[in-house]
């Protein structure tokens, strides 16, 4: 294999692990557009790495390996205290986990689209508020006058119903 | 896996994406997820429509950042002119605001150090103010130069200084302000508990502690210090000076001393020791009217089913002077109970109490406690070291009428009952440098 062909190819594994990968390190840091910055930065660096790559070997773990340092650092530079579910348990739990298959994320998130925009205004301010502009429950509990607890329960509700509706579309679109 | 356990462990995995968790909350959902096959396959859907919650709502950021294209006509030689000097305008424009936007990165005050762990009950924040402005803060958020700092009760605040690898704890109730020498890190410490870690320091630039009464001088070393009806400091390693403000007393405190300063005069340094007792015997008083079974493993507080916690510890004839007695009990999260609230008290009881027995010797009273404290959080009370027993301690816990019930982890929890002894020992080779 040419080393061409070997980026090529490397790149081809990226986009096929690329939804886990984005989960992998989201569930870690849990911070999205730091998630995305990490992936990119990952994306560069397997390229470049990819003429040495023995395609014997399976992708996946190296990919989540890679991950690791660049979660770690990120922790490191951002000066946070790692305080996520640990290493091993993600690898369990994400790593070969068929949720993050490209056409069923495609599929959901066209779905999720149009089930925020049947939310009621209120409740779709607190979405936007916490998905939108990254506020804090704190804060958003400030914003709409309410207690914490009852932020963290309504969004945790409103996840539910959207769930609920993406899985009503899904299966509609299946007949 | 119980149905509490269940729920709780569901609850965790829920706030897990939209709060930071406590480090128990975190063992506890790890160990959950490592024997539960099915609650890890939620957690994968759950962290992929996490994600995807984001994508969706970054899409739609998106969208309302699309300009809409111009209408596409043949521009006039007045356009064309118009064109060119709204460019000159933004030309200038942008100069002046690159200029104005050096001058504010030039001004621009740097972070000094960072929050490395902070813990506040649920509808409480840690704010800070700096002149004028006020802020809250986070985990991870930065510390400037002249931010002044309070902990509510119930609270914890860890900070670690970007220079280097200095760590300070701030205990509950305590107010601080950050300060800044020449180069050296100075703390303004107004009341509360300081513990430090302090990295080794420039010997031009020491890091200093300060009250009203007395400056600590401290080049690398782990002391805690305690500012309150008096002022004591605990020197773990290393060496901390303790110069008093008013006087010509100054003296140098090494590891494993302490020296107080009580009355506006300063003892010696003298030695000292700490100690953790774990509780050998806690339950619910009046336990007959608890109804739920699963709360055996758990001391409830309520002062309208008449509960009181009972918690004893064997300390088997110690025979040193104690200055420091801290009973320490653990907050946990019970249903929709998620910390409780109230004035409590602490009373020396009778070594096998009658649950239906009413405290009326007051005298009795070890140490009293107002305020709330949320779950995953230590409850912390400073007991008069007087009062306290060379053998078996039977202490009785109780909550004034009006207050909102309190769960403790009892002994046979993970986090048992403790009793923290700090003791003065006896002075056998006095060292060269006290």
């Amino acid at each position: 294999m040419t080393d061409v062909e070997k980026t090529e190819k490397m790149l081809a594994e990226f986009c096929a692990h690329q939804g886990m990968l984005k989960g992998y390190i989201f569930s870690a840091i849990r911070d999205y557009h730091a998630a995305e910055d990490i992936l990119q930065e990952i994306a560069i660096l397997i390229t470049k790495k990819a003429s040495g790559f023995d395609f014997e070997r399976p992708v996946s773990p190296w990919l989540t390996g890679v991950a690791k340092i660049y979660i770690r650092r990120w922790f490191q530079q951002s000066g946070r205290q790692p305080n996520h579910i640990s290493f091993d348990m993600l690898d369990q739990c994400l790593a070969d986990s068929e949720w993050f298959e490209s056409s069923v994320m495609s599929r959901r998130e066209t779905f999720l689209f149009d089930c925020v925009e049947t939310l009621p205004s209120q409740q779709r301010r607190i979405m936007n508020l916490r998905y939108e502009e990254g506020e804090s429950c704190d804060r958003i509990s400030e914003i709409m006058n309410r207690s914490v607890q009852s932020i963290y329960s309504t969004i945790k509700r409103l996840k539910n119903v959207l769930r609920e509706c993406i899985d009503t579309k899904n299966e509609r679109d299946e007949k | 896996m119980t149905n509490i356990e269940s729920d709780y462990v569901e609850s965790l995995l829920n706030e897990y994406f939209i709060r930071d968790l406590t480090n128990e909350e975190l063992k506890t959902l790890n160990s959950a997820l490592e024997s539960d096959a099915e609650l890890r396959q939620k957690y994968a859907q759950m962290t992929r429509d996490e994600v995807l919650l984001h994508s969706v709502h970054r899409r739609k950021t998106d969208e309302k950042k699309i300009v809409p294209s111009p209408m596409k006509q043949r521009a006039s030689w007045r356009a064309w002119a118009l064109a060119a000097s709204i460019a000159i305008l933004l030309s200038a424009g942008s100069t002046f605001f690159l200029q104005t936007q050096e001058e504010l990165v030039a001004v621009k005050p740097e972070p000094v150090a960072v929050i490395s762990d902070y813990f506040v009950i649920r509808g409480d924040t840690i704010s800070t103010k700096n002149g004028n402005a006020a802020r809250p803060l986070s985990l991870g958020a930065s510390l400037y130069m002249g931010d002044e700092v309070y902990l509510p009760k119930g609270s914890r605040l860890s900070f670690q200084y970007i220079a280097d690898d200095t760590t300070l704890e701030i205990r509950s109730d305590s107010r601080f302000k950050l300060l800044e020498t020449d180069g050296a890190k100075h703390i303004q410490l107004y009341q509360g508990v300081l513990m430090a870690n302090v990295d080794k320091q420039d010997p031009e630039k020491p890091m200093k502690v300060l009250t009203d009464e007395s400056e600590m001088v401290v080049l690398g070393t782990e002391f805690i210090f305690l500012n309150d009806s008096i002022e004591r400091l605990s020197v773990r390693s290393g060496a901390v000076q303790m110069i008093e403000r008013n006087g010509d007393v100054e003296q140098t405190v090494i590891g494993g001393y302490y020296a107080e300063r009580l009355n506006q005069n300063t003892q010696p340094p003298r030695p000292f020791e700490e100690k953790i007792i774990h509780a050998n015997a806690s339950r619910t008083l009046n336990v007959q009217q608890l109804e739920n079974p699963a709360a055996k493993k758990h001391i409830v507080i309520d002062p309208e089913r008449n509960l009181r916690g009972f918690v004893s510890f064997d300390l088997g004839g110690f025979s040193d002077e104690i200055i420091e007695a801290t009973l320490r009990v653990r907050v946990i999260e019970f249903y929709d109970d998620t910390g409780g609230e109230g004035t409590l008290r602490v009373f020396q009881g009778a070594p096998e109490p009658d649950p239906l027995q009413e405290i009326v010797d007051l005298s009795a009273q070890l140490a009293i406690y107002t305020g709330k404290v949320g779950a995953g959080m230590n409850l912390e009370f400073k007991l008069d070291p007087m009062k306290i027993s060379q053998n078996m301690n039977h202490l009785i816990i109780q909550l004034d009428q009006g207050g909102n019930d309190f769960w403790f982890c009892s002994n046979k929890g993970s986090f048992p009952p403790e009793l923290e002894l700090k003791f003065a020992r006896e002075m056998l080779d006095k060292p060269d440098d006290q």
